[in-house]
């Protein structure tokens, strides 16, 4: 009796396991396309415009960007120069909490109107 | 006389078990289906509407117009309009859809098509453009 209670719940709990696996690995592409969202919107608000990047504060409220409450987001952002192969970084923004564990990620690379550039890095999870 | 009954409660007992068994992987396995289907669809829509937000982020800073291919394991049904993407995996038959609102100021002209493969053409003004390819 107790071997089949055993084997049942075997069973039982390792489909439940494939299945999670399963629906896991099916929303996996979508964490990389809400950090492209993401990561699109800020540069689709600011586009190549230095002051707009200068005045810019990065948000991790899943709202700003359309995506659903609960979604944790880290934002980095860094502006340079490049001059006589030096790399001057001019500012460095980020939002205050890392996202752990597996996350979508996205990264943008912008040139600015001024002749700096900024890189953008975005994991959403 | 004893023996035979406690075998008749035994196999009876087993049934039981058996039968609550079959009947609760038949309910989980229902839920299981249902949240694949959404998780497809939750997917399928971030796929769109991740594609439509890279391409305009891109078209906005070369000042060109860009273009992006999206392609789907099974034909999607795709309804945009303005800032909103809603993708029904399977066609427009399937209850089960997910929609997304853009926050970015983008206008997608409004479409509604089935299909394996969309093309997303952004515009450097936001507009962007959904067909099938």
């Amino acid at each position: 009796m107790s071997a089949f209670t055993i084997a049942l719940s075997i069973v039982y709990f390792g489909g439940a396991a494939i299945y999670a696996s399963s629906i896991n690995a099916q929303l996996a592409p979508a964490s990389d396309s809400a950090a492209s969202i993401v990561a699109s919107t800020i540069v689709i608000q600011n586009g190549n415009s230095s002051q707009a990047w200068s005045a810019w504060t990065p948000s991790s409220d899943p709202s700003a960007y359309g995506l659903l409450q609960g979604t944790a987001i880290y934002i980095n952002a860094t502006c340079f120069t490049v001059s006589d192969k030096q790399v001057t970084v001019m500012w460095s923004r980020a939002t205050p909490t890392s996202v752990t564990g597996s996350a979508g990620r996205a990264d943008r690379f912008v040139v600015l109107d001024d002749g700096s550039a900024v890189r953008l890095e975005v994991l959403v999870r | 006389m004893e023996r035979p009954l406690v075998r008749i409660l035994l196999v009876g007992t087993l049934l039981a078990v058996s039968v609550s068994f079959a009947s609760l992987c038949y309910v989980q396995g229902q839920n299981f289906a249902a949240a694949a289907r959404q998780s497809s669809a939750t997917s399928a829509a971030y796929a769109v509407a991740g594609a439509v937000a890279s391409a305009a982020a891109d078209a906005k800073v070369q000042g060109l117009p860009v273009s992006s291919v999206v392609l789907f394991s099974q034909p999607v049904a795709v309804t945009a309009g303005g800032r909103t993407v809603t993708v029904s995996p399977g066609g427009t038959g399937n209850p089960v859809n997910s929609s997304i609102t853009l926050t970015a100021p983008v206008n997608i002209a409004a479409v509604s098509v089935t299909a394996l493969a969309l093309n997303v053409t952004a515009y450097p003004d936001g507009t962007v453009h959904i067909v099938r390819t």
